[in-house]
């Protein structure tokens, strides 16, 4: 620096302002510090009196949900101290039962509609409730409101419209599994007749009542859908002419002879067998007896004379059919429903029961009556006991047919069966001298859930299920009369009329309608079964009480 | 060698704006690696607090705001510490950058609920703002004051030397002829009286002074010579007193905006430690 800036230096342009006469201490910086800790210090304050004297409001990561709003004044409803949030304080009210697999794991949701019970074991580091119920949202956030990020760890399907894989009723081709032969083209004619219904649709609502949440429909009922029509007091059905097989003479002889037949009533009355009360209370006078044959002149859904010969001619293919011979029908039932064989072969043997009472005179059956009040006891435990999974295998068939029966014998029984049951058999099928047990409620799409009610308000039911086609084949009401022959290439009962993911897309789609995993899944089991805040004495909780629970 | 950027019309020369372009460099690869995280996460999880990736954002911001507040320490110990006081500034810059950054990641880029979270997120991005503002002050005032400035003058001294000015200043138009006395005291007077603080200087260095002595050419013609050096003596001081008041509110500027920086700072790292005791108890 020259002589002359270094005079400059401190010059305020011409006008010479005067030097400082000593060293100027630049002013502190601690007062910035000060602001800084009397901030921090009264921020302090604030959250320590709110967490000592308050409810913690400050440090509350947000108000809790409209559902549990109530324990906005208990954080320890949820929190435990330096713990993470456990599920357990979640199933202390979502939880219907302490049993395991719980409804709410991730066990419960592995065997969900897979009925899968293999996959019911519990697993580490499974996904706390908290990650996809993520709570402190707001009063307004809707916490069943689950993200498609949730699902797709596990479930790599991606975007509904693009990636999401064909039903597998379309993917597999399965046919319509409801073991009735049926038409629905007839059916509906005829119902539009009898009504006088313009509408089509208006006839399938006579059969398919939806439900009162509007999402599925009642199960089709022979009392409620078919008796109207099919064996009502208005309708006359005979059995066919068949043989009589006469009094103690067995359908099988020790030697291997066949002497094929039906049991006439007398007979039936005669013995007072286990079950066989309903021979007490049928008329004799539906029967006509005429040279060694018989045709019964009246018959009913689930006819017992019917079903009394068919039991004999199935115990004569399979001697030791076991418990099948307990039920009315075959035992396939989706094994979530195999209750209803256990109820079903409970009400048999408590008629077994009440026959073996009525004969008070015979010691002999006393043994009988012991064997079979204790297999009782135990199917209506095993009833009672509804959680655990019931095995509906022990209800089936042997699949080796009697050994002492030739090919030609058995082909003879399964024709006698199949004559027996030529009434029934204009909608049942008969397999293996069995009938083919109705799959009533039927569940296509096993994996998800689908709303009739607010789908109807967009599309009319013909628009989706259009597999069988209605509008080509049916005409106007005033031509119902004359019922088109049903084609069964286009109408048959094992068709699916139920329409692809492809349809679905047309509005479930990226932009449009709501197209998320959850819009028709499901995590946790059917709603039905979910809390109904039971309150659990063990884990000390109650409802309307504040403070600590 | 000076850093640019080329852009289609001009290139944009780095060290006009940024002290340091390797620092802004390794921070802009450190938000590009961050942001690669983040996208990796989205495609096989997803974003939210409280999974582990929302967590590890949490700790990293925590430990980034811990790192870049050693500054403060550093800055009141000068001489001590590993590397030199231009690098922990950088790392105070660039870091503090990275933290918002991290802090956003770990809120999952939406807004947070609750009183100390919402408290904990509008400090942070106080933080952030109050300090990209208090670096463009740094880079341009100290600019401004030395180019447009006659002088420099020391801000602790300023009450003096204004003293000095106004002292000079009023004695000389007490000695005055009338009319000298008249437009000292019409005119000028009021600007002695006391430093000021004018928010023009951020936008005219002048403050505006030739329009306030406009009116003195037109007096000049009346006065005799001896008068006229009078005037033209308190025309200069004015000026000088003008340009006090110019560094007086820039170098003004220069401190207060850590008012609005530093103990929100210490607000913030109070309130962390309140978020990271609750999360851990709860």
């Amino acid at each position: 620096m020259s002589q002359e800036n270094q005079a400059e230096k401190g010059r305020f342009s011409k006008v010479g302002l005067p030097v400082a006469k000593s060293y100027i201490y630049p002013a502190g910086r601690n007062r910035l510090l000060l602001f800084g800790l009397g901030g921090a210090l009264a921020a302090a304050a604030l959250f320590g009196a709110d967490a000592w004297l308050s409810r913690g409001e400050l440090i509350s990561n947000g108000p809790l949900s409209s559902a549990h709003a109530s324990f906005e004044d208990d954080c320890q409803a949820c929190h435990t101290s330096f713990e993470p949030v456990s599920d357990q304080k979640c199933l202390v009210c979502h939880e219907k039962y302490a049993s395991d697999p719980a409804l709410h794991s991730f066990d419960s949701h592995y065997v969900y509609r897979s009925n899968d019970l293999t996959r019911a074991y519990r697993r580490q580091g499974e996904t706390a409730c908290f990650d996809c119920h993520p709570e402190h949202g707001g009063r307004q956030a809707r916490i069943i409101s689950v993200g498609d990020s949730k699902c797709l760890p596990c479930h790599e399907f991606d975007a509904f419209d693009s990636a999401h894989p064909q039903f597998d009723f379309l993917a597999e081709g399965q046919s319509d599994d409801s073991k009735l032969s049926f038409t629905h083209i007839r059916h509906v004619q005829n119902v539009r007749r009898e009504k006088t219904l313009d509408d089509i649709e208006e006839a399938c609502l006579a059969c398919h009542q939806p439900l009162a949440d509007g999402k599925r429909f009642a199960p089709i009922d022979f009392e409620l859908h078919c008796q109207g029509c099919h064996l009502g007091p208005a309708q006359r059905v005979q059995s066919e002419q068949l043989d009589v097989l006469p009094p103690g003479r067995a359908l099988v002889t020790p030697q291997g002879g066949l002497n094929l037949g039906v049991e006439s009533l007398a007979t039936v009355r005669r013995r007072q067998g286990p079950g066989e009360q309903w021979a007490l209370q049928a008329s004799p006078a539906e029967f006509r007896e005429r040279g060694g044959t018989v045709v019964k002149l009246r018959l009913y859904h689930e006819d017992p004379w019917i079903l009394h010969n068919l039991r004999m001619l199935r115990r004569s293919l399979y001697p030791s059919a076991g418990l099948a011979d307990l039920l009315k029908a075959s035992a396939q039932v989706p094994s979530a429903q195999a209750d209803i064989l256990y109820r079903e072969a409970a009400a048999t043997l408590r008629e077994y029961l009440d026959g073996l009472r009525g004969r008070s005179d015979d010691r002999s059956a006393m043994r009988e009556l012991i064997d079979l009040d204790r297999l009782l006891s135990r199917t209506e435990e095993r009833i009672r006991r509804g959680n655990d999974p019931m095995d509906d295998a022990q209800f089936l068939l042997p699949d080796q047919i009697n050994p002492a029966l030739s090919n030609e014998q058995v082909e003879q029984i399964a024709e006698f069966a199949e004559q027996l049951t030529a009434a029934c058999r204009k909608c049942h099928i008969l397999d293996r001298a069995t009938i083919a047990r109705v799959q009533k409620d039927q569940r296509v799409l096993r994996r998800a859930e689908f709303n009739h009610r607010v789908h109807i308000l967009q599309r009319r039911c013909l628009d989706c299920h259009g597999g069988i086609p209605f509008y080509d084949l049916i005409g106007p009401l005033a031509a119902a009369d004359q019922s088109p022959e049903a084609d069964p290439q286009v109408d048959r009962s094992a068709i699916q009329n139920l329409p692809g993911i492809e349809e679905c897309r047309a509005c479930h789609q990226s932009g449009l309608v709501d197209d998320g995993c959850v819009t028709c899944h499901r995590f946790h089991p059917d709603e039905r079964d979910e809390s109904r805040l039971l309150l659990h004495s063990g884990q000390g909780f109650s409802v309307g009480q504040g403070g600590s629970r | 060698m000076k850093a640019r950027f080329q852009t289609a019309s001009r290139a944009v020369d780095l060290h006009r704006w940024v002290q340091s372009p390797a620092w802004l460099k390794a921070f802009l690869a450190a938000a590009a690696l961050t942001m690669a995280v983040g996208l990796i996460q989205l495609w096989t999880s997803e974003f939210r607090s409280g999974n582990n990736w929302g967590v590890a954002y949490g700790i990293t911001a925590a430990v980034l705001l811990a790192s870049v507040s050693a500054y403060s320490i550093r800055r009141r110990s000068p001489g001590r510490g590993p590397a030199s006081a231009r690098h922990w500034l950088q790392f105070h810059i660039f870091g503090g950058g990275l933290f918002l950054l991290m802090v956003l990641m770990h809120t999952a880029f939406r807004l947070p609920h609750g009183v100390l979270a919402w408290s904990l997120w509008i400090l942070s991005l106080w933080l952030a703002v109050s300090g990209i503002l208090g670096t463009l002050i740094q880079r341009w005032i100290p600019r401004l004051l030395t180019s447009g400035l006659a002088t420099e003058a020391n801000y602790d001294r300023l009450p003096d030397l204004a003293k000095a000015v106004r002292e000079e200043a009023e004695s000389l138009a007490e000695a005055g002829s009338i009319a000298v006395r008249r437009y000292f005291q019409d005119n000028l007077q009021e600007g002695f009286a006391q430093l000021r603080t004018r928010p023009i200087f951020f936008v005219d260095i002048t403050g505006g002074a030739q329009a306030q002595l406009r009116q003195s050419s037109h007096i000049r013609g009346f006065l005799e010579a001896d008068e006229q050096k009078t005037l033209d003596r308190l025309i200069e001081l004015f000026q000088a007193k003008t340009e006090l008041d110019a560094h007086h509110t820039l170098q003004k500027a220069l401190r207060w905006w850590l008012y609005g920086h530093v103990p929100f700072a210490l607000v913030l790292i109070l309130l962390v430690v309140v978020h990271v005791l609750t999360v851990l108890y709860y």
